[in-house]
């Protein structure tokens, strides 16, 4: 007899991978392992300690996202696609992000535009070493819409290009984003909390699993939503907004 | 060279920087609250659900009555010795 559930949307939250390729396509990898997000299938969590059924409470096992838009950035070590990932099953809550048994993006962000030289091949060494270890294979060439389109049409998802200049968060070693993340920072102490960006995250978040079972029954409105909180979310991350009109 | 911060962490606690052993990699969730039984209503995978297909549940089955015909109608037990 299985218990009665918590909870009857999934829980969303925040995390990385890196892009590889398969045969077919762009893959989103995680980040330091070979762990494939297969398309349009569900990533079940295992655990190499022998939980019967991961996460469990006293074990580190499960897929990871973080609450936090802002908690993701210190842990990207390379360009990567960020993203929205739904969790379900069994899920282990913590105060700054869960641990699931059970994942699939809902909503992902390509960075595109930038032409500077090593952010490209700075991702793609982080593909490399996440996903060819050992193997040998092509890697995808710049990002941009071609890669959008073809991670989209294949995970069924919506994907949004995230401008390179508009990753505050991401890229701490480029020049203007590291001002951009500067200026989050101070808006932070100053707010006493979270910044504007942060909180625009935080509603795309709950608005992707929230809206979830709207957006399947072909509820505009609710697609509506969604997009609307995304072109917040990258109002939000742009380095310099422009200043509202009063 | 790009270097994951959290690759110098070895060791890993509960409500600290923990380590994601399916993925390997490590991400800081805070402090274990609690364990939630998260079953969505709808599949997150595309796909995962079919509108246009019924569920795949078994025919209905008249009320198991004694005058349906569905159900052995019950007999009165034999009294025996112990129920004197």
């Amino acid at each position: 007899m299985s218990e009665a559930p918590d909870l009857a949307s999934p829980v969303a939250g925040w995390r990385l991978w890196h892009l590889g390729q398969d045969h077919d396509g762009p893959l989103l990898v995680s980040p330091l392992r070979p762990l494939a997000w297969s398309p349009r299938r569900a990533v079940t969590a295992t655990c190499p300690t022998g939980c019967r059924e991961p996460p469990t409470w006293h074990c580190t096992c499960g897929l990871y996202a973080a609450a936090d838009l802002d908690a993701v950035a210190g842990y990207v070590g390379a360009p990567a696609v960020v993203g929205c990932t739904a969790l379900w099953g069994r899920v282990v809550e913590g105060t700054a992000g869960w641990r699931a048994a059970r994942a699939y993006p809902l909503v992902l962000f390509v960075p595109v535009g930038d032409t500077r030289p090593g952010v490209l091949d700075a991702m793609a060494s982080a593909s490399r070493r996440a996903v060819f270890r050992g193997r040998t294979g092509p890697l995808l060439g710049p990002l941009g819409d071609d890669v959008r389109q073809a991670l989209g049409e294949r995970y069924g998802v919506p994907v949004h290009a995230l401008p390179i200049e508009h990753l505050g968060f991401l890229h701490p070693g480029v020049g203007a984003v590291r001002r951009a993340r500067r200026r989050l920072r101070t808006d932070a102490t100053v707010a006493g909390g979270r910044t504007r960006a942060v909180g625009a995250a935080d509603a795309l978040r709950q608005e992707a699993a929230g809206g979830l079972a709207a957006r399947r029954l072909g509820d505009r409105d609710a697609e509506r939503r969604l997009d609307t909180a995304v072109e917040r979310l990258l109002s939000a991350l742009r380095p310099d907004p422009p200043p509202i009109a009063v | 060279m790009f270097t994951h911060p959290s690759e110098s962490h070895a060791t890993t606690t509960a409500g600290g920087l923990v380590g994601d052993r399916t993925e390997g990699e490590r991400m800081n969730i805070g402090e274990q609250v609690r364990i939630l039984n998260v079953e969505p209503i709808v599949d997150p995978v595309p796909d995962g659900d079919f509108p246009d297909r019924f569920a795949d549940v078994p025919a209905p089955a008249p009320r198991p009555t004694p005058r349906s015909g569905t159900a052995d109608e019950p007999t009165r037990p034999e009294p025996t010795a112990a129920d004197a």
